[in-house]
């Protein structure tokens, strides 16, 4: 229990950690948390790992510039790698081969292939430069060429030209850099006066439907960072208070926990939990569709109600809010439209009941749309094909509609980006897969002022 | 068996290797191994010797024991012949066996084919995938070895992840390390070593590679069929396509003599 709890503090910090302090990390300090372990971090956010304390002291003498942070913040960063020995300055070996390398740049091995050219580039004593790596790092090192000339190193030029770890390693840095984190050590214990909640748009959601979750600061002005996470998804990072994010109802289990992180100026951090239920998944045969989740002020509601040969329907009733709105008799299928009049943020719960001739009546589940200023774009996504073979490639299309007009569209794969589309509609070809997997696709699009929305995924199995 | 270095503000130093009880020292030594087997020289590290000819290691015991319950299947090979077999590579743990995280991160992960890590978002997928006592099947992997592993996705269901499958998939480090083993390789050391292994036992159809890592010419001859030169770095390959016992030798150095034993 303690575990997963923990995880969902660490994820939100390795998602956005855009904090404000003032002191930060730089690339290229040593850091450690509560434990010994120390780690130098690199431009690209993330931490090396020393295997060893003699591939420490190659670069560094001392321990004296480590920085301590919260041993969270350190976990939000990711390992990078395993350092390797400084060019130049030792010879090493493993235990159960007799050959003796002299270290290049950025982890090379160079043979060295005679005693001669050990002592004149070692001197005579260039036994005791040697040092056994064990097994289990030799594959941090990659083979370089042999030296079988004094001419083919200069330990001297090796060493000079890695400067630092940063210089030997050429780390790259990442496009979109995550903010640094801050030296926590000196962070005063405060007890902590500040409560934060969480509400939800509705306690119930059916598969794959949004909720809203706001979550909220007693006294805004205190808090420095409000996180949303829902069923151990991180949602949304907040500077400010209230904080609110639309997560998505998944459908494998009954409830699922939206969990709200506050972080006050103070560095206390609370928790706020509310609890989403999975609405049950209706009647078989019998569907409930609400053409658009978000409707504007004078938009149109429409609804569907859809009953397949199993139910043979005499009547169709739909309700909103508990009142008939539309009667159907003798078809299958029944819409009703109107238009909306409700305020911005009003939530409409709608559901049919449907009578067959000998009167016995059947309700659908109860399905639920808001009224917005301006509603998120809906996504569709379509596959060319459910099932395709390895070596098989398929077509995945987003389309997009809203009132305002799509300004972009993104098809999405397994959580990657394949393709961006300046227009309403993106068609991506996507495979070969070489082995049977799962492929999750997704869409994500943006009106025209900037709102965006995301399609439902589908999968596509490769066998 | 884990070594941490406490001086004060010490590295990392997770000096782990996996080491054989003192008892099979006694073993006597044999120069017949095959891909697939595990080796120790008179030191105490055990290796998979794999069908590239190279010998991987286990970073800890507790990797060891998720592929191997016990020490009895390791041949002892001289200190010779282990110096002419590479190192590959470190092995992971068994995909699916347990679930793995790092001291310094909470993520749990499962272990996926090839040292692929997937996070296991919540406790209900965790306890689905592992039952109640699913926080036995953690180990703690040190940060120094986490590179062995590459993180792929996360795990959001437990349709997408069935550990008994995953281990069942994945009966041996060659197959968890996708190896082709319809191969098997041979490498060629010094005079005073020669062929390693020198016995091997194929199955049949497999192709031998024959690798020169010495830094002088060598061939391979066998009856009806020879290599010509290999030089320095060079390999020269032969296809076995009948059950019996071959023997073969490197004519520049008579007195390099192997043996391979060909089966079903």
């Amino acid at each position: 229990m303690k575990r997963f709890s923990l995880i969902l503090a660490t994820a939100t910090l390795a998602l956005a950690p855009l904090l404000t302090h003032a002191a930060t990390l730089l690339p290229g300090d040593l850091v450690k948390g509560s434990t010994s372990s120390v780690y130098y971090y690199g431009a690209d956010h993330k931490r090396y790992v020393f295997p060893t304390e003699k591939t420490f002291k190659s670069w560094y003498a001392g321990f004296d510039t480590v920085k301590t942070i919260s041993d969270a913040e350190l976990g939000s960063l990711t390992i990078g790698g395993n350092i390797t020995y400084r060019p130049g300055l030792r010879l090493v070996k493993i235990t159960t081969d007799p050959k003796v390398y002299a270290i290049g740049a950025n982890g090379t091995l160079r043979w060295i292939t005679t005693e001669e050219i050990a002592r004149t580039l070692y001197g005579v004593n260039w036994s005791t430069q040697v040092d056994d790596i064990p097994d289990s790092y030799f594959t941090n090192y990659h083979a370089g060429a042999s030296i079988a000339s004094t001419s083919d190193f200069s330990p001297l030029q090796e060493t000079v030209a890695a400067s630092s770890i940063a210089a030997d390693r050429a780390i790259v840095v990442s496009p979109v850099p995550p903010a640094p984190v801050t030296p926590t050590s000196t962070a005063p214990v405060v007890v902590n006066p500040y409560v934060g909640t969480v509400e939800l748009s509705r306690p119930t959601a059916a598969i794959n439907t949004n909720v809203n979750v706001l979550a909220k600061a007693t006294n805004a002005s205190t808090i420095s960072a409000i996180t949303i996470a829902f069923d151990g998804v991180f949602y949304k990072r907040c500077e400010y208070s209230p904080c609110s994010s639309d997560v998505q109802m998944i459908g494998s289990k009954a409830t699922a926990d939206a969990v709200a992180t506050f972080e006050w100026i103070t560095g206390q951090k609370t928790y706020a939990t509310s609890t989403v239920a999975l609405q049950s998944g209706g009647i078989p045969g019998i569907s409930i569709v609400i053409t658009r989740p978000e409707v504007r002020l004078n938009g149109t509601r429409e609804v569907i109600i859809d009953s397949d040969n199993r139910f043979i329907a005499k009547t169709i009733d739909v309700y909103i809010d508990g009142y008939n709105v539309r009667g159907c008799t003798d078809q299958q299928q029944c819409r009703y439209a109107g238009e909306e009049l409700s305020p911005v943020h009003t939530i409409h719960s709608v559901y049919a009941i449907l009578r067959d001739t000998s009167g016995y009546a059947k309700q659908t589940e109860t399905k639920y749309f808001t009224v917005v200023a301006n509603e998120h774009p809906l996504v569709t996504v379509a596959t060319g094909k459910n099932v395709i073979f390895t070596g098989e490639q398929v077509d995945v299309t987003v389309n997009a509609t809203d009132d305002s007009g799509i300004s972009w569209t993104e098809v999405w794969v397994d959580q990657t980006l394949i393709k961006h589309c300046a227009s309403a509609t993106c068609t991506a070809n996507i495979g070969p897969w070489s082995s049977g997997r799962q492929i999750e696709a997704s869409g994500k699009a943006s009106d025209a002022t900037g709102l965006v929305g995301y399609g439902t995924s589908t999968t596509v199995l490769v066998q | 068996m884990q070594h941490m270095l406490r001086r004060g503000l010490a590295v990392v130093g997770t000096l782990a290797v996996l080491v054989a009880p003192l008892a099979s020292q006694a073993q006597s030594v044999t120069n017949s191994f095959s891909a697939g087997d595990l080796i120790k020289a008179s030191g105490p590290t055990v290796y998979y010797f794999a069908p590239n000819g190279k010998r991987f290691v286990f970073p800890n015991d507790k990797t060891y024991f998720t592929w191997y319950t016990d020490f009895s299947s390791v041949k002892r090979i001289s200190d010779g012949a282990l110096s002419q077999i590479p190192l590959g590579g470190n092995v992971t743990y068994r995909p699916g066996y347990k679930m793995v995280k790092i001291t310094t991160d909470p993520k749990v992960y499962a272990v996926d084919q090839n040292g692929v890590l997937r996070w296991v978002k919540t406790q209900q997928l965790a306890e689905s995938l592992y039952g109640l006592a699913w926080k036995n099947r953690i180990d703690d992997v040190p940060d120094s070895f986490f590179v062995n592993y590459r993180v792929g996705n996360p795990i959001e269901l437990s349709a997408e992840f069935k550990p008994a499958d995953v281990m069942t998939l994945t009966a041996t480090i060659s197959q968890d390390k996708q190896m082709d083993e319809t191969i098997a390789t041979i490498s060629i050391g010094n005079v005073d070593n020669g062929f390693v292994p020198k016995t091997i036992t194929l199955k049949r159809g497999t192709t031998v590679t024959w690798t020169n890592r010495d830094n002088a010419i060598h061939n391979v001859t066998g009856a009806g069929w020879t290599s010509g030169d290999i030089a320095v770095g060079a390999e020269y390959k032969h296809k076995f396509d009948t059950n019996g016992s071959f023997e073969y030798r490197d004519t520049i150095h008579p007195s390099n003599t192997a043996t391979i034993n060909v089966v079903n």
